[in-house]
């Protein structure tokens, strides 16, 4: 229901081994996420050219890059930059979904007919161009990207958040509310919202791994945040020259990007198969 | 109290009800009766404004139809918000209409609602998961009383109840008949239930009104065939009296 292919990994799995490997493996990455910089045993953007392109080693346990800075370090440098940023696309296209659905779902049909039309030429334009275009619009930056996905994706949100709305409003405790004559407003905020997030959670924790991989897309179409600062997709995209000669330097972030996005993909099938009713065990 | 003009209402080329006219007088209880598909949903709905009728049109003799006019619904498993207590729920009337603007007062307010119905006041903190169908529809009832309407329109509000539940919340209802000289619209299709408290019957069969009638005329002298019908199918609880009726039919 994305303009994502969101993948849903491992479906079948089993509730508690899912649980274990998923939510601690989750708190590291944000734990590395939030303290990264301060744990990077190098100066992320220490140039030094005596030092460039060496394999994994002693010193730099995953090598240097072609300026000769630690490749470990900029990647915990940069995990803030990637794994908090698409957190905050995520948050902010959700919060942006929420409040276009709401309004489509309490404003009457033909509030609720212009507004998914609107979703619906969002929609129709695939995301990552729609991303690239607006953050190349805004100009550079890794700011403009942030709006940029947030522009691409709250459609997506707002049409789930929609449907779930919907059939919440239906149901016979919104009516009861109705009848007994509580406001639109205070309907939506106390009975309809609190009883239809759940699977916007899970939504989400599955598009913060999408979108860590578009924010990785972006900054590697030298369209997000600007060097020298550590980005994955940025680092991914320096690399991209010694690939035959010093695999190291994409490939290193390369799989900090995939790792990462399992994580997350992992965290939002575990939530799903906790929160969703229609997975039962 | 509360008039039916005139409702109709069609989903495409069904017609729900049709013409549906009744008055429920000040502080009588009036059964709405009829079988499953009679129209006895669509006309509640069209009553308290949950559906728009395509003709007719709802008359409550009093000022705030929304604060005078309160309901019941059908399954209590479905009608209490599963993420508020019960003192959220209870309250949350006397908050809306602004009855009862501070938490503490609405917290003693609903602490009396709820023993009015039979519950404790130490059940205001607790999630309506923890409570039994019978309790729930109490819970119900409390939030309809609490902003003290002139109009309750009980819909089947015991047939998703344990039979043996069923006779305590009926008592609740007359109780806050006779206490707080409430006006009941009484939905159902158990005509023994029906029998017991109601003053009044309105029949409905097919959409329309098959019959309207004090309890003793209809029960006595059903003249509508399907009433005929409908009296027929309930059982009486004396082996005696029922193998007479088996035998005269």
């Amino acid at each position: 229901m994305t303009t994502l292919a969101v993948p849903r990994f491992l479906p079948v799995f089993k509730i508690p081994l899912l649980d274990r490997i998923a939510y601690p493996a989750t708190a590291v990455f944000v734990l590395i996420a939030l303290v990264g910089p301060w744990i990077a045993p190098h100066d992320p953007y220490q140039v030094d050219l005596n030092q460039a392109l060496l394999a994994p080693g002693a010193g730099h346990w995953l090598g240097t890059d072609s300026a000769g800075r630690d490749i470990l370090s900029r990647l915990l440098a940069g995990a803030r930059t990637t794994v908090l940023s698409s957190v905050v696309v995520t948050v902010g296209a959700a919060v942006v979904g929420i409040v276009v659905a709401a309004v489509a779902a309490l404003g009457g049909r033909v509030v609720d007919e212009v507004v998914m039309r609107v979703c619906d030429i969002f929609l129709s334009i695939p995301g990552m161009i729609l991303a690239l275009g607006v953050a190349a619009a805004l100009g550079p930056s890794l700011r403009s990207t942030i709006i940029a996905l947030v522009v691409a994706l709250w459609p997506a949100f707002a049409r789930l958040v929609r449907a779930v709305l919907r059939e919440t409003m239906a149901s016979t405790y919104v009516e009861s509310a109705r009848t007994l004559g509580v406001p639109p407003g205070r309907l939506m905020l106390r009975h309809v919202l609190p009883n239809s997030l759940d699977s916007l959670y899970v939504q989400a924790a599955l598009d913060v791994s999408g979108v860590i991989v578009l924010m990785s897309g972006l900054s590697f179409l030298g369209v997000g945040a600007q060097p020298p600062s550590a980005d994955w997709g940025a680092m991914v995209a320096d690399g991209r020259e010694y690939v035959t000669t010093a695999w190291w330097v994409a490939t290193v972030p390369g799989l900090a990007i995939t790792l990462t996005a399992v994580v997350f993909g992992l965290f939002g099938d575990a939530l799903r198969v906790r929160l969703d009713p229609t997975l039962g065990d | 109290m509360l008039t039916a003009d005139g409702l109709t209402k069609r989903y495409g080329r069904f017609t729900a009800i049709e013409d549906i006219s009744f008055t429920l007088h000040a502080g009588e209880v009036l059964g709405l009766v009829g079988e499953s598909g009679s129209g006895k949903s669509t006309t509640v709905r069209c009553l308290v404004g949950l559906t728009k009728p395509d003709a007719g049109q709802v008359r409550y003799a009093g000022p705030k139809f929304r604060r005078g006019v309160q309901m019941v619904f059908q399954d209590p498993y479905a009608s209490l918000n599963p993420r508020m207590t019960v003192a959220e729920i209870v309250g949350e009337g006397l908050l809306v209409h602004g009855i009862e603007k501070s938490s503490a007062g609405r917290r003693s307010r609903v602490g009396g609602l709820l023993e009015q119905v039979g519950l404790d006041k130490s059940d205001m903190d607790r999630y309506p998961r923890s409570f039994s169908g019978g309790q729930r529809q109490r819970i119900a009832i409390a939030r309809a009383i609490a902003v003290e309407p002139k109009v309750l329109i009980c819909d089947e509000p015991v047939s998703a109840l344990d039979v043996s539940v069923q006779a305590q919340v009926v008592n609740v209802l007359r109780d806050m008949k006779l206490e707080l000289g409430l006006s009941i619209l009484f939905i159902a299709h158990d005509l023994a239930v029906v029998r017991y408290l109601c003053d009044r019957l309105v029949v409905l069969d097919g959409g329309r009104i098959a019959e309207t009638g004090t309890r003793e005329q209809i029960y006595a002298n059903p003249r509508a065939p399907y009433t005929k019908s409908l009296l027929a199918a309930v059982p009486v609880p004396d082996p005696a009296a029922e193998r007479l009726r088996r035998s005269a039919r």
